[in-house]
């Protein structure tokens, strides 16, 4: 059957390409896809059916079906009907146990009547366990299609790009083609998208209708962009359109949409309608015509509407002997009249009953037709026509998934039986045979009237008149013919037969909706494109409705296939360097995240216990610097500066004098404390404030509001990029920063705890301020980010002689709970006040106003009954204690605990938690319920661990 | 993606935006009872229609009000928030 | 202390840049040069009495003769750019004025800004600067709609960034101020989508 000269649009004959589809190597030429090349070497079984392993085969050859997906390398469930073929490609098919040509899994064939619908949801369950124990195991083996490796490494780059067009058109057929020309015209930019290698849309395949004065023009115009190969995946909001082309995600807002994306051939019901050898017309048409291939010696093309007889005129001209199976009892189509003269047999008024299984269901080999009585259903003797293919023109679908994801409802006219799409979103155009113009005329005029329909309401102009629907359509309003056998396949990817949806509906499930979720009709991976409509019409037979009143299940994107890569795209994971970082580099910083920013966790390899204790050991008994740059700042300017700090954080800030420090605690209106830092006091009205490094941008974003409220005379910037810090810390501190500086006294009296300052450091502006920070006598040292890494450097320099060494955010985390600081956001949840914390101290009782004043004043009345505790053990029980790790009371949890280390100043574990207020007092004890489920006693004591008095701190 | 008109930027994309919540004149928190102040701190109105709310372009940390319809999620108008014409007295 | 970061938060990567080539996409780090902001309450009204232009409304900029530029960030608040290719004092010479009349006990002048400090700079110049940014940035910056002295605050690669439409001898180019410490970052995503078109910094 290897045809040798093969003559088709898409192909070029005199370049073969050599590739293996399940271990067997074909030959097949440049412009095949998998399915046309294999067909042209007679291999017509693509697949196997999901549940009851049945040979599958072409069906549309457009990529709108399952029959076709194969497995490429590590990539699953690629249309083989439009995936091109390659040079060594190497294809394989899915679903199958054992092969493809011989499935141990096609007894399941004979298995349809223990699997009725819905038998998932009644099998399953019962007895208790059994789900998990036998079917989960059973069924995940049997499930999915195609086979990852879940370890192999990404399969390219894939990226994604925005774009920007005053007009897209979705559909390169001839409405759409139409439309972007109109819409052109208009001079602004134009989209136009097509799924397809070619443009043409049906024009490239169908009988009679020619497209190529229309390509010409619109390939001529300037202001219209060409994709080819490009599929729109999904409509969103404000005409967002996801289009997919090669690796690249492109998200376009279009300023007016157009889709004219045709229409999808519906197959029609009858036994064993899914053999290979049956398919669409078109997809016997494209077959032909794009790419050479005959698909068959011997044809049936089953009628139902005018579209048939061209498909069995190109059947004849490809030297296909061709029989007519004609549903309808009086065609007088054109083209019908044309077969006749051809000499073909024409069955008026004949359905297929069967079509006859070539041994192991691998093609067809022939069909029985019968005559139709008034009703439509087959009747009296039947008559077998061998045959090994099968045309199916019956009736199509609007593509209408995209018009449904913008807004549109989806009608069915009785008459034209026939979906209708409305209500759509008013930027949003439907053009040609999707709209109901189905003559190629009417629908090339229906399209330039859309298009320049969508180039008047870009200058909101008024639109002109658009050409009437047609009042007929090719659809047969009941191709479906049930066998008393069954496999008579309405859903072809959930194998899905017309007694399925019946039972379904009897059942009780007579909303559409449910006898999807019911039966799974529509939710394999063609999406409902072949089974919405037979569905509908069954069911509203089923349930005495119109198919109108049962309607089609929402369509959501995407409207086909798309890879996990595509939407992950290019990834973009910001992250923020302090001007320091190539110095933590050099001296072996171990990162961790803080936000977005890098931080050095620690310094140096090894134990890292011994390390952070080694650096919490040096910075208490000599010198230690670490890099705070990452904490937010922000500049607070203005003659009414302290007045927004007043009603901003809990404490008062009015009265505190210029070059002096004062905590922030900030709660929210409901009271929940949510920042701290420290307010300098630069001039009368200037502060420079801090925030913690992970709340700084919504402080900073929360201070704008309030004053968008406010007005007060003030200025905020949030500087926290704009400066570097150092704090440098520890017994000899000050030994250091004094051969730093002249321009600042550094002796306890001329600066002492809490004073801020202003002058060169290593020749550097700086500002300084002292604050407790890690409990010892110390500096913190702001600079202009340029000059970060020279502060540091000269730090460093200046620290050698006393063996300074830096110190990381572990060390520092060690060192402030060793002193009983708080970290908000880990020691404090949504609901924490200041008194649970113990920090009434922080909150100024006189003024007038804070943001959550009134909140706490409410609250205060009726505490609540936790509060933050500090405790400790001796040593760290075996199994270990952690963040998170729960307090038991009896039998409640009464908290948790936030922070906890292995103090190496105390000597003990150390650590914050939540406990009942009952609890909280010095010497009560605890339990701990550790992560094993093992419980430990701690016991309370004053969180401030280390040097309770402040005395090193305050030096 | 929506689009969002930011009254200083212009439209943009609704990701460049969060929603601060429901627009309410703050109460004078002195002259509020306990169960005014909680229902104003607490509890949203969630109505199903046209509201108020805050928006904040982030790139920009500018604010502004949006009339948006709820059961729609039809963005009908944003202004600035100096636009809503109230006393800028509610504190004194 | 001779630091490169002084110089720019690109300074460590520059020797991976590639010398000038007629390419699609050229990045010039600018970030060594000065600049400055002016924030607060009669900003608008202190900035209009030391320039010659002042901005049309918000989101657009004004180049001053000697090719310097004030931006309109919105309300009162600016940013104060010298020409690259000039030897302009444009941005010392207002920070001195500010001082001076500051110092004179001038109220209501606005304050300045760290921007040498807080942004990076970037000139990003080329016929497809446009489409190369369409990769990382959800604002339209085909030429014929963001026009010379347009500026969008906007988000690229998912931070923050000032752009600012400035040619260069006659080629689309944008000015693009973004977070300093971001300057790694920003490196890694504007080489990837540059590269496309045979592009990067230079």
């Amino acid at each position: 059957m290897t045809q040798i000269t093969r003559t088709g649009a898409l192909i070029d004959s005199a370049k073969p390409i050599t590739f293996t589809f399940e271990g067997k190597r074909y030959s097949g030429v440049q412009g095949d896809t998998i399915a046309s090349a294999l067909a042209a070497n007679g291999q017509w079984v693509l697949s196997r059916s999901f549940k009851y392993h049945r040979p599958r085969g072409i069906l549309t050859m457009a990529g709108q079906d399952a029959n076709t997906l194969v497995q490429i390398g590590n990539e699953v469930s690629v249309f083989a009907d439009r995936h091109p073929i390659s040079e060594g490609l190497v294809v394989k098919a899915q679903n199958v146990n054992g092969s493809l040509e011989k499935d141990r899994d096609f007894f399941m064939n004979r298995m349809g009547r223990f699997m009725p619908v819905g038998f998932y949801y009644r099998t399953f369950y019962k007895p208790k366990g059994i789900w998990e124990k036998i079917w989960e195991p059973l069924i995940r083996a049997k499930a999915g299609l195609g086979t990852l490796d879940i370890n192999a490494p990404e399969d390219g780059y894939h990226d994604k790009a925005y774009g920007w067009y005053d007009v897209v058109v979705v559909g390169a057929g001839p409405a759409g083609l139409a439309a972007a020309l109109e819409a052109a015209k208009s001079g602004g930019s134009v989209l136009l998208v097509d799924e397809n290698p070619q443009l043409g849309g049906a024009a490239s395949y169908a009988r009679g209708m020619d497209a190529q004065n229309l390509i010409d023009q619109v390939e001529a115009t300037d202001n219209i962009k060409i994709w080819t190969d490009a599929v729109c995946n999904g409509w969103f909001a404000d005409n967002w359109l996801a289009v997919i082309q090669g690796n690249r995600l492109h998200k376009i807002r279009a300023r007016q949409l157009v889709l004219a994306t045709g229409l999808i051939e519906q197959p029609a019901q009858f036994r064993n309608n899914d053999l290979p050898g049956i398919m669409q017309g078109s997809a016997a048409q494209r077959l032909i015509k794009t790419y050479g291939v005959t698909p068959g010696q011997t044809a049936v093309v089953l009628a139902g509407n005018d579209d048939a007889y061209g498909v069995a005129l190109d059947l004849v001209d490809a030297g296909v002997s061709v029989t007519v199976c004609e549903l309808r009892k009086e065609a007088k189509g054109p083209l019908q009249a044309r077969v006749q003269t051809v000499g073909l047999t024409i069955h008026d008024g004949c359905c297929i009953n069967e079509a006859l299984p070539a041994p192991g269901h691998k093609h067809v080999r022939g069909v029985t037709i019968a005559e139709l009585d008034d009703a439509g259903a087959a009747t009296g003797k039947q008559r077998m026509l061998p045959c090994d293919l099968v045309c199916m023109s019956v009736g199509y679908t609007p593509t209408y998934q995209l018009a449904v994801q913008a807004g549109g409802k989806v009608g069915y006219n009785d008459e034209t039986a026939m979906f209708s799409i409305t209500g759509h979103n008013a930027d949003v155009g439907l053009a040609g045979s999707m709209d109901g113009r189905y003559a190629l005329e009417r629908c090339v005029e229906h399209g330039a009237a859309m298009g320049a329909r969508a180039a008047a309401r870009l200058s909101e102009a008024d639109a002109p008149e658009a050409p009437d629907k047609c009042a007929t359509s090719p659809n047969y309003p009941w191709p479906i013919f049930p066998h008393p056998k069954g496999k008579d396949f309405v859903d072809f990817d959930e194998d899905l037969q017309i007694k399925d949806i019946k039972n379904a509906v009897a059942e009780g499930y007579r909303e559409l909706e449910l006898v999807k979720r019911f039966s799974t009709v529509g939710m394999g991976p063609s999406q409902g494109r072949h089974a919405a409509l037979p569905t509908a019409r069954l069911v509203a037979k089923h349930s005495d409705r119109t198919v109108a009143e049962v309607g089609v299940t929402t369509s959501r994107p995407p409207f086909t296939t798309e890879k996990i890569a595509t939407l992950a795209g290019r990834k973009f994971t910001p992250m923020r360097r302090t001007p320091m970082h190539a110095q933590h580099e050099a001296a072996g910083a171990e990162w961790l995240l803080a936000g977005n920013w890098q931080r050095p966790a620690y310094y140096g390899r090894g134990s890292v216990q011994r390390i952070i204790a080694a650096e919490v050991n040096n910075a208490r008994t000599n010198v230690g610097m670490i890099d705070v740059s990452t904490l937010g700042g922000l500049d607070v300017r203005g003659p009414d500066a302290a007045e927004f700090l007043n009603r901003m954080y809990t404490f008062a800030y009015a009265k505190l004098p210029i070059g002096k420090t004062r905590y922030l605690l900030m709660t929210n209106e409901a009271g929940t404390v949510i920042d701290d830092g420290v307010a300098c006091r630069i001039a009368e009205d200037y502060f420079y404030i801090s925030a913690t490094t992970t709340g700084v941008d919504n402080i900073y974003r929360n201070m704008l509001w309030w004053n968008t409220q406010w007005q007060l005379d003030v200025d905020i910037a949030n500087v926290t990029a704009a400066f570097a810090g150092v704090n440098l810390a520890g017994p000899n501190a000050r030994k250091v920063l004094d051969k730093l500086t002249d321009d600042i006294a550094t002796d306890a009296e001329d600066f002492p705890y809490l004073a801020y300052r202003e002058g060169d450091v290593a020749g550097i502006p700086a500002r300084a301020f002292r604050v407790g920070f890690i409990g010892e006598l110390g500096y913190e040292i702001h600079v202009p980010a340029r000059n970060g890494a020279a502060l540091w450097d000269a730090i460093a320099e200046a620290g050698a002689e006393f063996g300074i060494r830096p110190f990381g955010l572990e060390a520092q985390r060690v060192m402030r709970l060793e002193k009983g600081h708080v970290i908000v956001g880990q020691d404090t949840d949504g609901m924490t006040t200041p008194e649970e914390l113990d920090m009434t101290w922080a909150v100024a009782k006189k003024k007038p106003f804070f943001v959550g004043k009134r909140s706490l004043e409410l609250r205060n009345k009726t505490l609540g009954d936790r509060k933050l505790v500090g405790f400790a053990l001796d040593v760290m029980p075996k199994a270990g204690l952690e963040e998170g790790n729960l307090v038991i009371k009896g039998n409640e949890i009464a908290g948790f605990v936030t922070s906890i280390c292995q103090s190496p100043s105390v000597g003990k574990v150390i650590g914050l938690a939540y406990a009942a207020r009952s609890d909280s007092g010095t010497g009560a004890k605890i339990t701990l319920r550790a992560s094993d489920g093992s419980l430990h006693q701690a016991t309370i004591c004053s969180p401030h661990f280390y040097d309770p008095d402040n005395k090193r701190q305050e030096m | 993606m929506k689009l969002m008109a930011c009254p200083l930027n212009g439209p943009r994309n609704i990701s460049e935006f969060i929603c601060h919540g429901e627009f309410h004149n703050q109460p004078v928190p002195e002259n509020t009872s306990d169960k005014d102040w909680a229902d104003y701190v607490w509890l949203a109105d969630n109505a199903a229609g046209v509201v108020r709310e805050w928006w904040c372009h982030t790139p920009t940390n500018y604010w502004f009000i949006a009339e948006r319809n709820t059961m729609t999620d039809e963005i009908l108008r944003t202004y600035p928030s100096d636009d809503l014409g109230q006393s800028k007295e509610t504190r004194s | 202390m001779n630091n490169p970061i002084a110089q720019s938060p690109f300074a460590h990567r520059l020797s991976d840049t590639r010398p000038a080539v007629s390419s699609g996409v050229n990045i010039t780090d600018l970030s060594a040069l000065p600049r400055t902001g002016f924030k607060g309450r009669g900003t608008s009204d202190w900035l209009a009495s030391q320039v010659a232009t002042m901005p049309a409304a918000p989101n657009r900029a004004a180049f001053q003769g000697d090719g310097a530029a004030i931006a309109w960030l919105g309300g009162q608040e600016y940013l104060a750019l010298p020409d690259p290719e000039g030897n302009s004092t444009f941005c010392a010479s207002l920070t001195q004025a500010w001082e001076k009349d500051r110092t004179s006990g001038a109220q209501g002048i606005g304050f300045p800004l760290p921007r040498e400090d807080s942004h990076s700079w970037l000139w990003i110049t080329g016929t497809d600067v446009p489409v190369m940014m369409a990769k990382i940035c959800g604002v339209d910056l085909r030429p014929d709609v963001f026009a010379e002295e347009n500026m969008a605050q906007t988000v690229v690669a998912r931070i923050g960034a000032i752009l600012l439409r400035r040619d260069r001898d006659g080629e689309f180019g944008l000015y693009m101020l973004s977070d300093f410490a971001s300057g790694h970052y920003l490196w890694d995503v504007l080489q990837d989508a540059a590269a496309e078109y045979d592009g990067g910094f230079v």
